[in-house]
C-alpha cells in the first residue's frame, strides 16, 4: 500500500473496502474503526450489475451527507474495478471532489516477479472471457497477460475453474501460438515477507489440466521476434 | 503479540509493521518464529515459504474473510 493511500484510509470519515485478503481487511479496520466491507452486497443469483451500482450507492451517500469518504479496492483501484471508477464519476457529476489515488495492481507484480519489461517485448492485456469471446486477435511478438484466468466464462460464484472454459483459453490462443509454446500462470504473494508467488510454466495445451489458482493471471510470452520494416527504419534515421 | 485473529495473523501483522522483526526474520526465521511463540504447524507452514499453505491457514484463523473477487464484464 502506498504511503497516501494509507493515509487516505486512516484520516476518512468512511472507509468503505473490497479486499481478497484477510489480514489486508484485518489492517483496514485497525487503521480506521470507521471502516466496513463491501463484500455483504454480493449475493448468488443477483446480478452483477446491480451489485456494482448498490457499491457505488455505499460509496457515495456519505459522501452526499457531507462526509469525507475512502473506498479501498485491492489492487489499483482502477484496474479491472467497475464501481471504483463509477463512484468517482458519478461523485464528480454531482459536484463532489473525488480523486483516485494508484496503486499496485497485479500487473506490476507480475512485472517485478516474472522480470517481463514491457520495453522489451511490448504488451497487451485483456480479460480472459473477453479475448475468447470476441475472437480477440493476439499479437506474437509480445508479451500477452490474460486476467481473470481462473474464472473463465464464470458470473457469479466459482470455486475452481472450469477446464473446458481454460480449453476454449487455449483453442483461441493456438490460432496464434505452438500448442507446446510455454505459458506462464501466476499469482502474487499478498505476503512476500513470507510466502513466494505462484509460478507454474506449462505447455499452452497442458493448461487445462495446470494446477490453476481462482486468483491467477495468465501470461504469455511472445513466440517470435517482430519484423523490422526497413523503409521505416530508415525514414526515422534508425539505420 | 495480540489475539487479534490467530497466532499465524498477529505475527505476519506484526511482521508488516516491525522493522526489527523483519530483519530478525530475514537473518533467522526459524528463531525467530519460535521466539515469538509460533506452533510447530505455523512455523512449518511459513518455511515452505508456500502461498497456498499460508493462504489456507490464514482462512482458517480468520474465516470467512478471504474472497475470490472478480469483476464480471458482460
Ligand atoms: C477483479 S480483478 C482485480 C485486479 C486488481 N484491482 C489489481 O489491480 O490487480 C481480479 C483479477 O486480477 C488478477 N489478480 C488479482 N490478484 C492477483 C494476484 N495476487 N496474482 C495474480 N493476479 C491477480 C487476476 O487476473 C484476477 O482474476
Amino acid at each position: 500500500m502506498t504511503p497516501e493511500a494509507a493515509s487516505a484510509i486512516e484520516r476518512a470519515d468512511e472507509v468503505l473496502y473490497l479486499v481478497t485478503q484477510p489480514l489486508t481487511a484485518q489492517w483496514i479496520e485497525r487503521a480506521n474503526p470507521r471502516s466496513r466491507s463491501l463484500h455483504g452486497l454480493y449475493a448468488s443469483g443477483k446480478p452483477r450489475r446491480k451489485t456494482y451500482a448498490e457499491m457505488v450507492d455505499e460509496v457515495l451517500a456519505p459522501v452526499r451527507a457531507g462526509r469525507e469518504v475512502c473506498a479501498a479496492f485491492y489492487g489499483h483501484p482502477g484496474v479491472f474495478v467497475n464501481p471504483g471508477h463509477e463512484a468517482i464519476r458519478r461523485a464528480r457529476g454531482e459536484g463532489y471532489r473525488a480523486r483516485m489515488l494508484p496503486a499496485v495492481s497485479a500487473l506490476d507484480c507480475l512485472v517485478a516477479d516474472l522480470g517481463i519489461d514491457p520495453a522489451a517485448t511490448g504488451l497487451h492485456s485483456y480479460e480472459a472471457t473477453d479475448f475468447v469471446v470476441h475472437r480477440r486477435r493476439p499479437d506474437p511478438t509480445a508479451s500477452l497477460v490474460l486476467w481473470q484466468i481462473g474464472v473463465v466464462g464464470e458470473l457469479g460464484y466459482a470455486t475452481s475453474p472450469r477446464r473446458e472454459n481454460l480449453a476454449l483459453v487455449v483453442d483461441r490462443l493456438s490460432r496464434a501460438y505452438p500448442r507446446g509454446h510455454e505459458v506462464i500462470v501466476y499469482e502474487a504473494s499478498p505476503y512476500p515477507l513470507v510466502a513466494d508467488p505462484f509460478v507454474l510454466r506449462v505447455p499452452l495445451e497442458q493448461l487445462p489440466d495446470a494446477q490453476v489458482p481462482l486468483l491467477a493471471t495468465l501470461v504469455v510470452p511472445p513466440a517470435r521476434r517482430p519484423r523490422r520494416d526497413r523503409a521505416l527504419t530508415v525514414r526515422l534515421g534508425l539505420s | 503479540m495480540d489475539g487479534n485473529g490467530g497466532e499465524l495473523s498477529s505475527f505476519l501483522t506484526a511482521l508488516s509493521e516491525d522493522r526489527q522483526l523483519q530483519d530478525a526474520y530475514a537473518q533467522d526465521p526459524d528463531g525467530t518464529m519460535r521466539e515469538a511463540g509460533l506452533s510447530d504447524d505455523s512455523i512449518s507452514i511459513l518455511l515452505s515459504r508456500d502461498l497456498g499453505k499460508v493462504k489456507a491457514a490464514l482462512e482458517e484463523e480468520l474465516p470467512g474473510r478471504d474472497f475470490i473477487l472478480f469483476m464480471i464484464i458482460f
